[in-house]
């Protein structure tokens, strides 16, 4: 191959892999660390002022994001439960 | 393809993708203070049950290593947590629950009961709990109260109560988590 074709060749595989990998870490990896942030904090804040695992789940899956049972971002968050005097474990999902 | 590979490795590793260190484990240490009080058992006793389960389910169990004190006066309880893994990063590692209240006597009125008319007094009530760690500042909140049934309770602010007992008696409220609060005296 002509060496000026092979250089416009490399240069044009590395700019969309550049863009690609661009992409990647500013809009796909972004979204997942908001999500991921988000889904703690929430999840935080509800348990602050929830006096049950059943109180827990009904506010929170109220959020649009949320669902009771595992799935893309899984949070399991330990509720006290006044009537078994212990910690439920309560799993939710969020979507990015 | 890299939507499919985020979705793939976050539906297939869940605990390894979702661990993010600090808030919820600071509220879940909170939670623990206050449950132990509500369910009057020691600290450390419900502090190990939070680990053992922290560890079950992937939670960062570093931030659950914690030096406490407990302090409980005539109208509060204090719990604060000292956290050496944030405090070993340079952040500032206190973990608190306080729970305040404070009454005043208001009045008195009659009651028909059962037993014939009783004296009351009417006392009203404020309750606050402050729930503070460094991943959220202060977090202030209300609980709602629960009486036993010859008590009379209304909410007159989302903080404030009036509170209605026999004349010369103490009762103890508890919030919705369980907590006692003692009114009257």
């Amino acid at each position: 191959m002509h060496r000026g074709l092979e250089a416009i060749v490399i240069a044009l595989i590395f700019a969309t892999m550049w863009s690609v990998v661009q992409y990647y870490a500013v809009v796909i990896r972004g979204q997942l660390e908001y999500a991921l942030v988000s889904a703690h904090r929430v999840s935080a804040y509800f348990l602050l002022v929830s006096s049950s695992p059943g109180e827990f789940l009904n506010r929170t899956i109220s959020l649009p994001e949320a669902r009771a049972g595992l799935g893309e971002f899984s949070v399991v968050v330990l509720v006290p439960d006044r009537e078994a005097r212990d910690f439920e474990a309560v799993v939710l999902s969020f979507e990015p | 393809m890299l939507n499919y590979l985020a979705w793939y490795s976050a539906g297939h590793r869940p605990y390894v993708i979702a661990r993010f260190c600090g808030p919820l484990e600071s509220a879940e240490l909170i939670a623990a203070a206050r449950a132990s009080i509500a369910w009057n058992q020691s600290l450390d006793y419900v502090l190990t049950r939070l680990r053992e389960l922290g560890r079950q389910y992937g939670h960062c169990v570093e931030l659950y290593n914690v030096t406490y004190s407990v302090s409980r006066g005539d109208s509060y309880y204090k719990v604060v947590y000292s956290i050496p893994f944030l405090e070993s990063k340079g952040l500032q590692g206190q973990v608190s629950y306080v729970a305040t209240w404070n009454s005043s006597l208001e009045g008195f009125y009659i009651k028909e009961t059962p037993y014939g008319a009783l004296i009351y007094a009417l006392y009203r009530v404020k309750y606050i709990n402050y729930y503070s760690a460094p991943q959220w500042g202060t977090v202030e909140y209300c609980p709602s109260l629960e009486a036993p049934s010859e008590v009379d309770l209304w909410r007159l602010t989302s903080c404030e109560w009036l509170v209605g007992i026999p004349a010369n008696s103490t009762v103890t409220l508890r919030d919705e988590f369980g907590v006692p609060i003692e009114v009257g005296g």
